[in-house]
């Protein structure tokens, strides 16, 4: 069978960075996300390492508007004074 | 054995008439029930586990058995912290089997997607030319048009919702653990994304065709 193979994201950022990993651990795929969508690298890699971190609830702030340094504080989870969340 | 027939027995076998208070009341009864209910659930994963082993890549029956074992403590968990909502609207035991199931259904995909890449290079709307030429003519403009919606009508993060629920078919759970979000939470934007698209397609004349491909007037 033929076919015309119309594709959606030849060239997007987080195709890119998806294809440089050797090996695609969650780790690397929520930080992949988190690049794409305009976080630093060491705010992504801090954030994408944090298991409680919800980068659905962040990305979709930064799909609003928000800076994604502002959206990362916005639902930092809230800490007691002895750093327990 | 039938999931009901299967029930009768675990009932007529543990001699366990109210499993809710045998569960509920501390002492030697309870005991007996927790181990019952701990059976049938690495039983019902178990069963479940093999069933959609072929999506773990051929993994052995240690594996299996590992998967087995988790899911039914889950479950396990799972029925106990619900145990208050069992209505009696079926046997006990047919209750608390479909929560193994289902947990076991939950770690076998997030077990088959656990490492695997979730490419957006190779996501491809696709026209199949096999038809006839006015056909593949009406399928490559509505593919393009679906495309340029995609692109242009979505946010980026609804995009890369959609592309990963939709084209890349990454199981809906899956993708809420690797985000740390809820279920809820995604349903929500593939919901408000595909209203998006709809809006666009309708703009654009679009959608009267692709309800006439669906056979819906």
């Amino acid at each position: 069978m033929q076919q015309t193979v119309v594709s959606i994201h030849p060239h997007g950022l987080l195709a890119r960075c998806l294809r440089r990993q050797t090996h695609v651990d969650v780790r690397s795929w929520r930080l992949c996300w988190l690049l794409d969508a305009g976080f630093d690298r060491d705010l992504a890699e801090r954030l994408a390492a944090d298991p409680s971190a919800d980068l659905h609830a962040l990305l979709e702030l930064v799909d609003r508007g928000c800076p994604p340094a502002l959206a990362a504080s916005i639902l930092e989870p809230v800490r007691a004074p002895d750093g327990t969340p | 054995m039938t999931t009901l027939g299967r029930d009768a027995a675990e009932t007529a076998s543990s001699g366990i008439v109210d499993w809710v208070e045998s569960l509920t009341v501390p002492g030697p009864a309870q005991d007996e029930a927790m181990r019952l209910l701990h059976d049938l659930m690495v039983r019902a994963a178990r069963c479940q586990v093999l069933r959609m082993r072929s999506t773990l890549g051929g993994v052995g029956l240690a594996v299996v058995e590992e998967i087995a074992n988790q899911s039914a403590d889950e479950a396990m968990m799972a029925v106990l912290r619900k145990l208050r909502t069992f209505e009696g609207r079926s046997r006990f035991t047919t209750w608390a089997y479909k929560f193994a199931v289902l947990q076991a259904a939950t770690d076998v995909r997030s077990r088959a997607w656990r490492d695997r890449d979730v490419h957006l290079d190779g996501l491809e709307l696709l026209a199949d030319k096999g038809t006839a030429p006015e056909q593949y003519a009406e399928a490559a403009d509505l593919a393009a048009v679906v495309r340029t919606a995609i692109e242009t009508e979505l946010s980026p993060h609804q995009r890369r919702i959609l592309v990963a629920l939709v084209v890349d078919g990454v199981p809906i759970d899956v993708l809420a653990d690797r985000l740390g979000a809820s279920r809820n939470a995604l349903y929500k934007t593939l919901h408000d994304a595909r209203k998006r698209l709809r809006a666009h397609l309708r703009d654009t004349g679009h959608l009267a065709d692709i309800d006439r491909q669906a056979g819906r007037s």
